[in-house]
């Protein structure tokens, strides 16, 4: 096997970086991932995983999302049918998909009726790299060192096999048992903020289909539902957000609740009032607020605000600014992305 | 040793700068960088979920630069910025056609004139960085 170091990439090489990074992240946000999640897909990903692993091929059971496959993983563990064994063990077809139909009307009808209120006493945490939403991440960059880099190791056949399976299968992860592997879909929906990150101020961050599993996210934190359905609730009072110690908590409701909910729950006083005179001699009034006391999650700062009214609508906008400021007009002037000084600050026309 | 006039000997004229703002974008008269490159057209800012979306409709080439900062070469037809709502809005960007507003009403950007353009920014004291306002 020929050794050669890479110095540098070309601009070819180069290019085709963004490429890899976007090709697992479209296979999801296309819903290519969950069109190709079928059974026979699946197993064929699955079956390739433990033979390639020494195992027997197992049972492999299709749940819609993780938190579902978990409950699946309980009830066969707690209700554990012997179709399983027969199943593991049979040479013969037919008595293999006997098997496998009596064990998915026990999930079926399990679902149905005593999921919804069941509860994760025993988190299954045997997931594997190979079958799994990280895999993406190995496919990727792997893939590009052997496709683009032209890598070449004793690994390669293996690799562009399992490729090839796990883009065809869309199993975001799967509990692996031996005889029984619980794969769970892809979600219907991801809402993510600027950075990438998990956030969905009014509701879930992921929807899955199947059993509920709410899965709510501010700016990349996990929220419990409780916390979140608090604030949509309208149940965060002064006294609640005051009392409440986790600041992840706290930022959460502060982002869900919205600017002016907050300056109400939090006591917010006025620092700074002043006026601009535009070049076509509207004159603009800014008003600088901020809170009586100071924040943990804003790093011991108080919260501040500058009140602007929309000269087309007479709305007043509350804008974020640094806490440092206590001159309306100087922390007006820090929202705009285009000039930097008081005197600059003039406009030509405002809608 | 002679003592030197710092006094300039002529006036400067400085080309004032035409600085305005439709709700949350602002435009300001502004040379377009050599970097950046010509573009389709598309909103400046569209709206989270209101389906508003900012235009700027007209004799109007779009710019772009390696810092996605975006600029409007404008030709002497003149050029509006525009806030519509997604449905009122057929796709006539070269069209000086003013659509029924959305919230904040049209702005003239002058003929002849390059502009660059901003959107409102929002300090995120959680985050502790500052970031596009959002609506």
């Amino acid at each position: 096997m020929a050794k050669n170091k890479i110095e540098s990439l070309t601009a070819e090489q180069e290019a085709q970086i963004p490429l890899y990074l976007n090709k697992y992240i479209n296979n999801v946000k296309s819903g290519h991932y969950r069109n190709v999640y079928k059974r026979d897909t699946v197993e064929k990903l699955i079956n390739w995983q433990y033979e390639y692993s020494g195992f027997a091929k197992p049972m492999t059971i299709l749940a819609n999302n993780p938190y579902e496959a978990q409950l699946i993983n309980q009830f066969l563990t707690n209700n554990y049918p012997t179709e399983i064994d027969t199943y593991y063990t049979s040479k013969d077809e037919d008595e293999k998909e006997r098997c496998y139909t009596v064990v998915q009307d026990l999930i079926a009808n399990y679902l149905a009726k005593d999921a919804a209120t069941d509860k994760i006493k025993n988190h299954a945490d045997n997931y594997i790299f190979t079958s799994d939403v990280y895999t993406n991440i190995l496919l990727g960059w792997w893939g590009y060192l052997i496709d683009v880099l032209k890598l070449e190791s004793t690994m390669n056949d293996a690799f562009l096999n399992w490729r090839e399976l796990y883009e065809n299968a869309g199993v975001f992860n799967a509990i692996c048992n031996q005889k029984v592997c619980i794969t769970s879909n892809y979600p219907l929906e991801i809402h993510r903020n600027e950075e990438g990150d998990l956030h969905n101020p009014s509701g879930v961050a992921v929807k899955w289909s199947g059993i509920e599993w709410k899965c709510y996210y501010i700016n990349g934190r996990n929220i419990s539902d409780e916390d979140f359905e608090m604030a949509l609730s309208g149940k965060v009072t002064r006294d609640v957000y005051n009392a409440e110690t986790n600041q992840d908590t706290r930022a959460a409701w502060y982002e869900i609740l919205g600017q002016e909910k907050m300056m109400e729950i939090l006591e917010v006083v006025e620092i700074d009032r002043g006026t601009f005179v535009h070049n076509d001699a509207s004159i603009e009034e800014v008003v600088l607020f901020k809170t009586k006391k100071s924040y943990p999650e804003t790093g011991n700062n108080p919260y501040a605000w500058v009140r602007f009214i929309c000269p087309s609508t007479g709305t007043n906008y509350l804008i974020d600014v640094e806490p440092h400021h206590t001159s309306a007009v100087e922390a007006a002037v820090s929202t705009s992305p285009l000039v930097t000084s008081v005197d600059d600050y003039k406009f030509d026309d405002r809608a | 040793m002679s003592k030197i006039d710092l006094k300039p000997t002529h006036t400067i004229f400085m080309s004032k700068k035409h600085f305005v703002h439709g709700g949350d974008v602002q435009a300001i008269s502004s040379s377009i960088p050599k970097n950046a490159k010509p573009m389709a057209h598309k909103p400046i800012a569209l709206g989270e979920k209101s389906g508003h979306m900012h235009i700027v409709t007209g004799d109007v080439q779009l710019f772009i630069d390696d810092q996605n900062t975006m600029y409007a070469s404008v030709g002497d037809g003149g050029a509006t910025l525009q806030h519509v709502h997604e449905s009122v809005f057929d796709g006539q960007y070269n069209s000086n056609k003013i659509y029924q507003k959305a919230d904040h009403k049209q702005v003239i950007l002058k003929p002849n004139t390059d502009y660059k353009f901003g959107i409102h920014k929002r300090y995120n004291p959680l985050a502790r960085h500052w970031e596009a306002s959002k609506d």
